[in-house]
């Protein structure tokens, strides 16, 4: 019944798209005719540039994930373990946090040029600090008594660290790396519809100043379901990998 | 007075305690960079010198005026249509669940990706960028709004249909009070995507702001003036995030007392 209504609302947020076409209610510059849309939707498939821009977007987030991930785990962490530290960098990492990556592009290309490497660099940059402040958040939300424990037992540091803190954080990594993975997406379409790197924003780019508005909607639109399909992926190996804490937290 | 003397001390201790790394850096960046002759790294003192010179002579304060002039009116756009319609879908359970996957597909669309879409089309003026900013920043306050009305306790909600309250009022006094601290981290998650969006849309066409400051500049080949426009707009990140902050907590000061009493007492 739920999955009736959930369908009939995309299909009435259609009808509405198609009843405005035929009233000439959107400037079909804006938004084109769904039935174009559609059409190109299957059509994409078909062009050269698709497949190639789409495996560009997907690489790079992936890489630019994973790069951010190798460097914030274990920094947070790190971060995490002590209270000091994490006073001293708190400004600074507010600061990080609150910098809108895009900003950076342009003495990027400079520096780097306009090219993948660049494009992995600004996503890293970007999925740095979701992963690194929620690693922090988890390392430092330690119950007391296994910090009690830790410290009448000795627990030797590279123990601590892997034995102990990493594990505990995971959930919260976890988070920071689902929030991640979506600020992927948006900051390599982003970079792309700047500047010409292949990937999915460079095409709707292409495709816009060709005055093929619907082609741009399509590749929009795969743009989106990507990052959906991307989060609802993490989602799923999340639940498996972490389905221990999970089963201990509901016994 | 000894008291005094000490929470100031203790006041003064935390501002060391949370400032002390940043300062820091900052002057190693400012004393190692000093002598730089690297084209891309200019000395950071030359970079301050460049701002405060554009800023004083109005060019740069006439593109942040400008800058923050679209984001304020996209912002206001998305925080209205956010919570209007967000506020009803909350309610109605039925709504929500019928709504819900369509909502996660529009949202998950990037935004950055209609920019070339929306300004070729509609020109390189303000109206684009408001348009932009507004329909970007409406998914996390609405959405926000949605989940602040799923929170808004049982008791209340009851005891307002023991009392018949309006349905109006009930909306406004009600709910759109209950659910305001959720509505607010929507709208602190809006201003920083706010900022990213005015920067990709000035930096894809526009005669004015930040984004074309630095833009400009970068063509030209400029390293000063573009370190200059991306050192101001981080700031301004910082500023805003740091301003916006101070706003909640005093305009929810009844809520955090409330959750900071309630926490004393459990704990």
């Amino acid at each position: 019944m739920a999955l009736i209504q959930q369908i009939g609302v995309g299909l009435a947020v259609l009808a509405l798209w198609a009843i405005g076409d035929a009233a000439g209610t959107f400037n079909p510059d804006v938004l084109p005719p769904l039935r174009d849309v559609a059409t190109e939707f299957v059509a994409i498939w078909g062009r050269p540039p698709f497949v190639a821009a789409l495996a560009g977007t997907l690489r790079d987030a992936v890489a630019g994930v994973l790069l951010a991930a190798v460097l914030a785990i274990p920094l947070g962490i790190l971060i995490g373990m002590s209270a000091a530290v994490e006073r001293a960098t708190r400004t600074l990492l507010d600061f990080g946090r609150s910098f809108p990556v895009v900003a950076l592009l342009p003495i990027l290309v400079l520096v780097i040029g306009a090219n993948a490497q660049m494009k992995i660099v600004s996503i890293s940059i970007a999925c740095f600090f979701p992963i690194l402040l929620q690693t922090i958040y988890g390392a430092r939300r330690m119950e007391p008594t296994i910090v009690d424990t830790v410290r009448s037992f000795r627990i030797p540091f590279r123990l601590r660290f892997f034995k102990v803190i990493l594990p505990a954080a995971s959930p919260f990594i976890a988070t920071g790396l689902r929030i991640a993975t979506s600020v992927s997406i948006l900051v390599a379409v982003g970079t792309e519809v700047i500047i010409p790197i292949t990937g999915l924003g460079q095409q709707i780019s292409l495709a816009r100043v060709n005055n093929e508005v619907a082609v741009a909607f399509a590749y929009v639109l795969y743009a989106g379901l990507l990052g959906m399909i991307l989060t609802a992926l993490w989602e799923r190996v999340e639940t498996r990998v972490l389905s221990w804490n999970r089963r201990g937290k509901g016994e | 007075m000894a008291k005094t003397r000490r929470v100031l001390s203790r006041r003064l201790l935390d501002i060391v305690a949370l400032w002390w790394l940043p300062v820091c850096l900052f002057a190693l960046w400012l004393v190692a960079s000093s002598g730089s002759t690297n084209f891309y790294f200019p000395p950071l003192a030359r970079i301050l010198a460049v701002l405060w010179r554009d800023l004083a002579s109005g060019s740069l304060a006439g593109d942040l005026a400008t800058s923050l002039g679209n984001m304020a009116a996209g912002l206001s756009f998305a925080v209205l249509f956010g919570v209007l319609l967000g506020l009803p879908i909350g309610e109605y359970s039925a709504v929500r669940r019928a709504v819900t996957p369509t909502l996660n597909f529009l949202r998950s669309v990037p935004p950055a990706a209609i920019v070339p879409i929306v300004i070729i089309a509609m020109g390189i003026g303000s109206a684009p960028k408001i348009f932009i900013i507004a329909l970007t920043c409406f998914w996390p306050v609405c959405l926000n709004t949605i989940d602040g009305v799923r929170g808004v306790s049982p008791q209340l909600v009851d005891t307002a249909r023991a009392f018949r309250v309006p349905r109006l009022l009930y909306f406004r006094r009600v709910l759109l009070m209950a659910a305001l601290p959720q509505i607010m981290a929507g709208i602190r998650i809006a201003i920083a995507v706010a900022l990213v969006l005015m920067v990709i849309s000035e930096f894809f066409g526009a005669s004015a702001g930040l984004g074309f400051y630095i833009n400009e500049n970068k063509q030209r080949f400029a390293m000063a003036e573009t370190w200059a426009g991306t050192l101001l707009v981080g700031l301004l990140g910082y500023l805003l995030s740091a301003l916006f902050l101070r706003l909640e907590r005093w305009l929810l000061a009844w809520y955090f007392q409330d959750a900071d009493a309630s926490g004393r007492a459990a704990g």
